[in-house]
């Protein structure tokens, strides 16, 4: 398989596996028989998320935003520890990121409760985030490379992991599911609203 | 993602590729080539599948038997239906507003 046939292979993995089962194999040859250039890959790769989008499960809605999110959190704050506008300007898409998929999912499945579920623990990352943030913030004063060892035995019972467990955590995380179904719960109003509107 | 783009409802790619299907059954790449020399539309094969899944999910298009890898579709009772309130659509919107752009800027 040459470079263009890997690309393409690439490019239709996007699309959820039950589009591609029943589109797949044509959309395929379709961009063999042209010339890939960036804007057609550009618009497969925006087609393929459209799909996933409305056509995906919760999780893989989900999942790819939140990874996205704990991957870049983590390398970027352990080789250079967030600015304050940095640091908010991350919390800001965070919230988009996050939240956004749960409303979406909601609003494609309004009785989903999978997807409500799926959308507070979301949420209640976002929230949660701080602490993380917090402790990754003090690996300045060591050495940075050693920063996941550190959350790892702060979290696992050493240092103050007890005294924010309550403070820090808990109660964070229960303002998050709150926020999170809420989220969820505007994506599913918002749904059950347009159909009502749509039958009259 | 559609380039060249005069925009409005005709460079929509729903109604785009139910015009191109009057004449006759087509597929993908057939479809790509009719719309951009009929109209000076292109549009992009993500942009062809996504609303080629629409239509089918709607039942305006429908797929015949496949050639090769490549599968051809072809237009509905209902589809046609759809494109002609469509079109009409446009169509009255067009007769009146260009009778009144004549009577208003000459």
């Amino acid at each position: 398989m040459g470079l263009k046939g890997r690309l393409i292979h690439w490019l239709l993995r996007i699309y959820p596996e039950r589009w591609r089962s029943e589109y797949g194999v044509e959309l395929e040859a379709l961009l063999e028989s042209r010339e890939l250039t960036a804007w057609t890959a550009m618009d497969v790769a925006r087609g393929g998320f459209v799909q996933r989008m409305s056509r995906g499960k919760p999780w893989e809605i989900a999942a790819p935003p939140l990874l996205a999110w704990a991957l870049i959190g983590v390398v970027w704050n352990t080789l250079s520890p967030f600015t304050t506008l940095f640091y908010n300007a991350y919390l800001l898409c965070a919230w988009i990121c996050l939240v956004g998929p749960a409303s979406a999912t909601t609003w494609r499945r309004p009785g989903n409760a999978g997807a409500a579920v799926l959308g507070a623990v979301e949420a209640m990352l976002i929230v949660v985030h701080p602490v993380i943030m917090h402790i990754q913030g003090q690996s300045h004063l060591g050495n940075r490379w050693l920063t996941l060892l550190y959350v790892g035995t702060d979290l696992g019972g050493g240092g103050h992991a007890i005294e924010r467990l309550w403070t820090e955590i808990l109660i964070p995380s229960t303002v998050g599911m709150l926020i999170g179904s809420l989220s969820a719960a505007f994506g599913a109003s918002a749904r059950l609203l347009r159909d009502a509107t749509h039958l009259k | 993602m559609a380039r060249k783009s005069t925009g409005g409802p005709a460079s929509d790619p729903e109604l785009l590729i139910l015009s191109s299907l009057i004449e006759g059954p087509k597929h993908g790449y057939a479809m790509m080539e009719d719309i951009a020399a009929e109209t000076g539309v292109e549009l992009g094969p993500g942009t062809l599948y996504g609303a080629i899944t629409r239509l089918v999910e709607n039942g305006w298009v429908e797929p015949v038997e496949e050639i090769g890898r490549q599968r051809p579709y072809r237009l509905t009772a209902r589809g046609s239906e759809y494109l002609r309130e469509q079109l009409e659509s446009v169509q009255r919107l067009a007769r009146v507003g260009l009778r009144r752009l004549r009577t208003q800027w000459g």
